[in-house]
């Protein structure tokens, strides 16, 4: 496999704390620059000198600091887990939603919602979470049935019906109730914004454990990344790495989709992205994408704060605007189907 | 090796291609349904909305053109029979001609089945002691579409109620109902719904003077009295209801001048402020409230806009309507630090309307001949209590 374009690891190095550089100034932006201008003494003082009564400060304090942190968890889980995702199924054109998981999640809610008359966002996570895991793993099991196990194009193709199922039965739930439809619409199109920080710190041990565990699987996702038959000349057990990377990827889209709503083309885009520079070296990429993820999820917010004002664009339709022409431009390069 | 083949995207149970309509916006549903809609689409749908109020076509309909003259091919009514001329003075009125936005439309004969097929048009219908067969659902479930304030004129018929999703016109059930005239002055319709409704009775659209929702209730009134044949008794109840309008305002001088603004809040932090183009804002407006500057800026001729809940100081008006759809919403507004920085909340300023099916956030939206008197009895107290900047008299409704 051609290593094309590949920087050396010192360049690599640098670049990566060039990112994190980058990622610094944007989170400080995403404090900054909104719908309505805020100056710089409003923001720091909004940190660190905190004054309820200031207008200003209020905005930059219970609205942008929690889109912020939120952009930060769920940019780098998605990405993270896009990455993996690629690696295991190695396919290109994986997402994080692959096995279903935000479909899981919508489903999940849809029906709290319905069935438990829930009312408000804060509800939802867990509900959210358990969605999005038993269609992960109703994806795996139909995957993994019959002869082969859960080979990469079984689990694809699992997690269409899967996901198209249950988009099927949460939009006939939707069409029957209309008060549904209303509580649960606008989390639909995936958003920073609205979002309880609560909700975040709720899910963020499952977040981290997923971080860190994936981080720590970079080896065996390069390994794993090679082939099947290369990987298990190499004498690793295949299907164990990937029950693991895949459980570890089912955490990180579970929580990012529970606390944000189903966000698009991130998980997929991203690691495409980071890849043009590290080439198919997963410990190098997974690095980058928990940077790169971030900086990109929390530029669409930003750009989303300001392209309609007074109004917003919701980050889950900015992502997919601008995520599409990136998807097209990736699949007409021949160098996608090197992964 | 590595099969390339294109994964789900998020789209697909985004892709709720729901045209539902309650009080809410078709195109909101478009919004959060479309993650894979083009920038324009994006940038439309937060550009401008429908309203809390009223429904709305999506921004581009504002710019069809009057149309070309058409005569309406008038379907013989079925029946065959002609009204006798009573105390409404219909004899000798037809054929009548109105006009409207796609052209014109003759009403060979008085109608005696009448079909609405817009939001609100089912009041003036009623207004003019006429029962309609059919009439469309908006929303808030009240038997046979009929608010209370209309159950009197409604009597004991039982027209049938046509539930469509906005943008989704039954024409089968329409014309299995051999309807006489069609009446869709506050529908939204398009030219080529227009065409094909006029195909099945005379149609009457609305006024190409206005925004599709923006048809002012007096002229939707006067023209569905023309159409019927009953103009007078139009003219009658439209001096009615503008004089116990004129009463309560000049009653309330302290309207005069007052700055208002109505709201709700849209599912991820943001608002939707309705614009001053709309019957319920016209009907603020006529009791003496205006609409700041700045807010009216933002929407412009649109029904409704989307503000970020940071621009949430456009709403911090002399008097604010807040339309939430549960108790828990209001709560969570009442509980916002940014909201409790507000004048409106300090002073009490805020009216809640808290369900879908508050008869008076009802009357407010439809603002129609027969809903403006039941505002004006209901809604006054409650614009008065909130203007007065008194935390302690309760603006709740």
């Amino acid at each position: 496999m051609a290593h094309r374009g590949t920087l050396p690891a010192a360049k690599l190095g640098a670049t990566l704390l060039l990112c994190v550089a980058a990622l610094a100034v944007v989170a400080v932006l995403s404090l900054r620059v909104g719908s309505i201008g805020i100056s710089n003494a409003d923001a720091f003082d909004a940190l660190f000198h905190y004054d309820p009564a200031s207008y200003e400060q209020t905005v930059v304090r219970t609205l942008r600091l929690p889109r912020t942190i939120i952009g930060l968890g769920v940019g780098a889980a998605l990405a993270m887990a896009g990455a993996a995702m690629q690696a295991t199924t190695r396919n290109p054109l994986a997402g994080p939603d692959l096995l279903g998981v935000n479909s899981g999640a919508a489903f999940g809610i849809v029906t709290a919602v319905y069935y438990g008359h829930l009312t408000h966002p804060l509800q939802f996570v867990w509900f959210a979470f358990a969605g999005g895991l038993a269609a992960a793993a109703a994806t795996y099991a139909f995957g993994s049935a019959g002869p082969g196990g859960a080979t990469p194009v079984k689990l694809a193709l699992a997690g269409v019906v899967v996901s198209s199922l249950l988009s099927s039965w949460l939009t006939a739930l939707l069409l029957l109730d209309q008060q549904t439809l209303e509580v649960v619409r606008f989390w639909l199109a995936g958003s920073l914004a609205g979002r309880d920080v609560t909700t975040f710190t709720s899910v963020l041990p499952f977040l981290l454990v997923g971080l860190i565990g994936m981080l720590a699987m970079a080896n065996q996702l390069d390994i794993l990344s090679m082939g099947e038959d290369t990987a298990r000349s190499l004498g690793m057990h295949t299907g164990r790495v990937r029950a693991v990377v895949t459980a570890l990827v089912v955490l990180l889209a579970g929580a990012a989709v529970a606390a944000a709503g189903p966000i698009g083309f991130l998980g997929l885009a991203v690691p495409h992205i980071v890849r043009l520079f590290t080439g198919p070296d997963y410990r190098w990429t997974l690095a980058y994408c928990l940077v790169v993820g971030p900086l990109l999820l929390l530029s669409a917010d930003i750009l989303g704060r300001v392209v309609a004002r007074p109004g917003e664009v919701q980050v889950g339709i900015v992502t997919a605007v601008l995520g599409a022409p990136v998807l097209i431009a990736l699949a007409r390069q021949r160098r996608v189907a090197e992964l | 090796m590595g099969s390339v083949r294109p994964g789900t995207t998020a789209g697909n149970h985004q892709g709720l291609d729901l045209k539902v309509l309650t009080r809410r916006r078709f195109l909101r549903a478009l919004a959060s349904a479309g993650a894979v809609l083009p920038l324009a689409a994006a940038l439309a749908a937060c550009g401008g909305e429908d309203e809390p109020a009223s429904t709305t076509s999506p921004t581009s309909a504002a710019t069809a053109s009057p149309g070309t003259t058409q005569e309406a091919a008038a379907t013989p009514t079925t029946a065959g029979t002609t009204a006798t001329a009573e105390a409404t003075g219909t004899s000798g009125v037809f054929p009548v001609t109105v006009e409207h936005k796609f052209g014109t439309t003759e009403i060979p004969e008085e109608p005696e089945r009448v079909v609405t097929i817009g939001f609100s048009e089912q009041d003036p219908v009623l207004a003019l002691g006429v029962k309609p067969v059919a009439v469309r659902e908006w929303f808030g479930n009240q038997p046979y579409a009929v608010w209370p304030w209309a159950q009197d004129e409604l009597g004991d018929a039982t027209p049938q109620v046509l539930v469509m999703p906005y943008g989704e016109l039954d024409f089968e059930t329409i014309a299995a109902l051999r309807p006489d005239v069609i009446i869709a002055t506050h529908s939204g319709v398009t030219e080529d719904e227009y065409t094909r409704l006029s195909q099945i009775a005379p149609t009457v659209a609305q006024s190409g003077d206005y925004p599709d929702f923006g048809m002012p209730w007096q002229e939707q009134t006067r023209v569905i009295g023309r159409a019927l044949g009953r103009e007078a008794v139009a003219e009658e109840r439209i001096a009615q209801v503008e004089a116990a309008i004129a009463e309560a305002a000049s009653a309330h001088a302290e309207f005069a001048g007052a700055t208002i603004a109505w709201a709700s809040p849209s599912g991820d932090g943001q608002f939707w402020a309705v614009g001053p183009n709309t019957p319920p804002m016209r009907f603020l407006i006529s009791l003496g409230f205006v609409v700041p500057d700045d807010l009216a800026k933002v929407v412009g001729d649109l029904d409704s806009a989307q503000i970020s809940k940071e621009q949430i100081n456009l709403l911090d008006t002399d008097v604010l309507i807040m339309q939430t759809d549960t108790p828990e919403q209001r709560s969570a507004i009442e509980a916002d630090p940014l909201y409790q920085q507000l004048r409106v909340s300090r002073e009490g300023r805020t009216i809640f309307f808290e369900r879908s099916d508050d008869p008076i956030y009802g009357a407010l939206s439809f603002s129609t001949v027969l809903s403006l008197p039941y505002l004006v009895e209901r809604l006054v107290p409650l614009l008065a209590a909130a203007v007065d900047g008194d935390p302690s008299t309760e603006a709740t409704s």
